[in-house]
């Protein structure tokens, strides 16, 4: 096949499809997001849950762009729901980096494709990005409401080192997550055919 | 819900997502509070004349909840994790507007007019057969959980082991999308969406005067609330 390395309709429809599983997965573990402090370990545990899912993405679509428009879609659609526009800009670097990577091992090389997914496990730091960014309002509110203990506790935990070891553990959790999905591959689903 | 073709009051969803951006900038600058009522009750005459009454009712109930928050001394005295469920309603409150905005994007919009603002704005094929499909398979998914869950409840899984509940969860769930995946594709390779030519859409795209007057206004909202 000569445009074999060209996104075919095929592959659309293949991003399309595990956009939405990717999409339903995160907001179910979305839900520890509720109980705050926890949504700093958030990323982690997104990276564990969807391993498999992205892993198996990169398994059936080995071409370039296909990364970086699945992971552009969510961003996208959380924005139109009412995120602001520091999260689509943040994926766009993430994403950049992570189809890079996935250039650099050819689509196929899984070392290269978990690194990728480690990457891009990280957008999703975006949306804690973009409290930080309004914590001076925030503190603001919080003073007057909360007293300035709180709010002094509050802003030693949310701050740029802090968010260094949230970047960290999301991308350990990418690691553990395409382990996981790798084996899961493995078990499941070359031997059902799917990839 | 009145159609969007048919309702003078519902803007296209390019101004709905236009607009849901401008509000996406109340979050890093305050606006005064005054133009912000503004803003709620705009939002709510949108919700109302689209036949969302119990929506339009919500955001100002909600909104005026909010506003008296900050001002409540009772919460200083309160206990450690009462506060911590209170700052995650504060911030609630900063992106109050972005959030709002999306909801009103979200419910008023049928996938038509979604997709026939895709092809105005000239998105890249690569963007928008993946949202057409994945408008087309949202429903078929949560269909296909409800099996998956009792499956799992008619083997005695729970969620005892994370792991393996995970494993029980995802196995099952990648291999039906894969499947219905290829179902699509096929489907879609049939319909000859390969090597399009110019085709008519079924819902075209209007620029009504509700989309004129909306942006119009939440701009105002917008510059008022700043420079006051």
């Amino acid at each position: 096949m000569k445009n074999n390395k060209k996104l075919t309709v095929k592959d659309l429809v293949t991003i399309g499809i595990f956009t939405v599983v990717y999409f339903v997965v995160m907001f179910g573990v979305g839900m520890i997001g509720m109980v705050p402090i926890l949504f700093l370990i958030y990323p982690t545990i997104l990276g564990v849950v969807t391993g498999t899912i992205i892993m198996l993405f990169m398994a059936k679509v080995q071409k370039p762009w296909a990364i970086f428009i699945l992971g552009m879609i969510s961003p996208l659609l959380m924005f139109s729901m009412g995120h602001t526009y520091i999260l689509p800009v943040h994926s766009i670097i993430v994403m950049t980096i992570a189809e890079l990577l996935r250039k650099a091992g050819e689509y196929k090389s899984f070392k290269y494709n978990m690194f990728s997914f480690a990457v891009f496990n990280t957008w999703i730091c975006g949306s804690i990005m973009q409290m930080l960014l309004v914590k001076d309002r925030y503190l603001e509110m919080t003073v007057s409401t909360m007293g300035e203990e709180f709010a002094g506790s509050m802003e030693k935990i949310v701050t740029f080192p802090n968010m260094a070891l949230v970047y960290l553990g999301a991308i350990l959790g990418g690691i553990v997550g395409a382990y996981i999905g790798k084996v899961f591959l493995k078990k499941h689903f070359e031997k059902a055919g799917i990839v | 819900m009145l159609d969007y073709e048919e309702n003078p009051y519902n803007p296209n969803p390019v101004t709905k997502l236009f607009t849901t951006f401008l509000f996406g900038l109340t979050a890093f600058h305050q606006i005064n509070i005054l133009f912000e009522w503004g803003a709620v009750l705009l939002l709510s005459f949108i919700f109302y004349k689209n036949g969302f009454i119990r929506d339009a009712i919500k955001n100002i109930t909600s909104f005026g909840l909010l506003c008296l928050l900050p001002n409540l001394t009772v919460i200083q005295s309160a206990h450690f994790i009462l506060k911590m469920f209170l700052m995650l309603l504060l911030m609630y409150r900063i992106f109050y507007f972005p959030v709002t905005s999306g909801k009103l994007l979200v419910k008023t919009s049928d996938v038509g007019s979604v997709i026939s603002s895709m092809d105005k704005l000239k998105l890249p094929r690569a963007v928008s057969i993946p949202v057409a499909v994945m408008f087309r398979f949202f429903p078929s998914f949560r269909e296909e959980r409800r099996n998956i869950k009792l499956a799992m409840k008619i083997r005695g899984i729970d969620f005892k082991n994370p792991l393996a509940y995970i494993e029980h969860v995802t196995v099952p769930l990648l291999i039906m999308s894969s499947n219905i995946s290829d179902d699509i594709s096929k489907a879609a390779e049939t319909r000859c969406i390969a090597n399009p030519i110019k085709k008519t859409r079924y819902i075209p795209l209007k620029v009504k005067f509700i989309d004129f007057l909306y942006t119009v206004l939440v701009l105002a909202i917008l510059v008022g609330g700043l420079l006051w």
